[in-house]
């Protein structure tokens, strides 16, 4: 277990783990300018905050702890941006046009997934993860932002809504709809093969 | 019973909350039957699994170019005002 420094020295957090968090920032945002700017406001918090740190995680917890809340802020102010906001007023007629094309007229599959005898093999294979970062960088800004809040901050979805003013409805369609259209993406972008 | 639409919806509910006791056995019965929708059921499982483990499997490699060298200086220049301001 670390113990708290006893100086505070940003110079030093930015030496020993600016790159780690413009790293971190970047994975997320893949915009490096807006990377940049998270670590430079991450540890000017940092700096104002010093006197909170507990010393119960190491610094770069700590940090990385901090630049968490950066994106997340910076994830609810852009999605109040126009750009953003949905292509298709209605996700409810955006998600039926898809299945429409999924589905037949009694809701069969028309070309039904594969089983596969090991996915969580899919984990460990360059290839996968190329497919799949391919397939979330295709989801619509909106659906992105919100399958992101779900998935990888494991926010609730009635702090989306809130956060997005979207309504519950329309949360869940839009979740259903990235993970109907990242299976869909998956499934021609990535050809499962065990023996990989 | 069930169609793979809405098997496929309830699904997907199922990651944000929990099914309603007559939900989960629709689902469950469909599934039993319905080798497509156990297809999907395990790739929506890879979708979540893949996206709790972004940040390990992709991510935050210390082979990745970190931040420019203007950059760091530029942001050491704002801490120190900052210091400054209030020592």
């Amino acid at each position: 277990m670390t113990t708290p420094s006893p100086h505070c020295d940003p110079a030093a957090w930015l030496t020993e783990h600016g790159d780690y968090l413009y790293r971190y920032a970047l994975l997320k945002l893949r915009d490096e300018a807006a990377a940049e700017d998270m670590v430079q406001e991450t540890l000017l918090a940092a700096l104002s905050a010093w006197a909170r740190f507990s010393g119960q995680s190491s610094v770069r917890t700590w940090l990385t702890g901090i630049l968490k809340h950066k994106i997340l802020d910076l994830f609810r102010a852009r999605a109040k941006e126009p750009q953003y906001t949905p292509a298709s007023a209605d996700p409810a007629a955006e998600l039926a046009a898809l299945e429409q094309a999924l589905f037949d007229a009694t809701g069969h599959w028309i070309s039904p997934p594969q089983k596969w005898a090991d996915p969580e093999a899919c984990l460990d294979q360059q290839r996968f993860w190329e497919a799949f970062t391919h397939c979330l960088e295709g989801l619509a800004p909106l659906h992105a932002q919100v399958f992101h809040l779900r998935e990888m901050e494991g926010c609730d979805t009635a702090e989306i809504c809130k956060e997005l003013d979207i309504t519950s409805t329309n949360c869940w369609v839009i979740l259903h709809r990235a993970r109907l259209g990242l299976q869909q993406c998956l499934k021609t972008n990535f050809e499962y093969n065990v023996n990989d | 019973m069930l169609s793979c639409k809405d098997a496929s919806h309830l699904q997907s509910h199922a990651y944000e909350r929990p099914l309603s006791a007559r939900e989960l056995i629709g689902l469950k019965l469909h599934l039993l039957i319905c080798k497509g929708c156990r297809g999907f059921a395990q790739q929506l499982n890879l979708i979540h699994l893949a996206c709790r483990r972004i940040d390990e499997s992709k991510g935050v490699g210390a082979d990745d170019p970190g931040l420019p060298p203007d950059t760091k200086t530029r942001i050491l220049k704002e801490l120190a005002s900052k210091q400054d301001e209030n020592p």
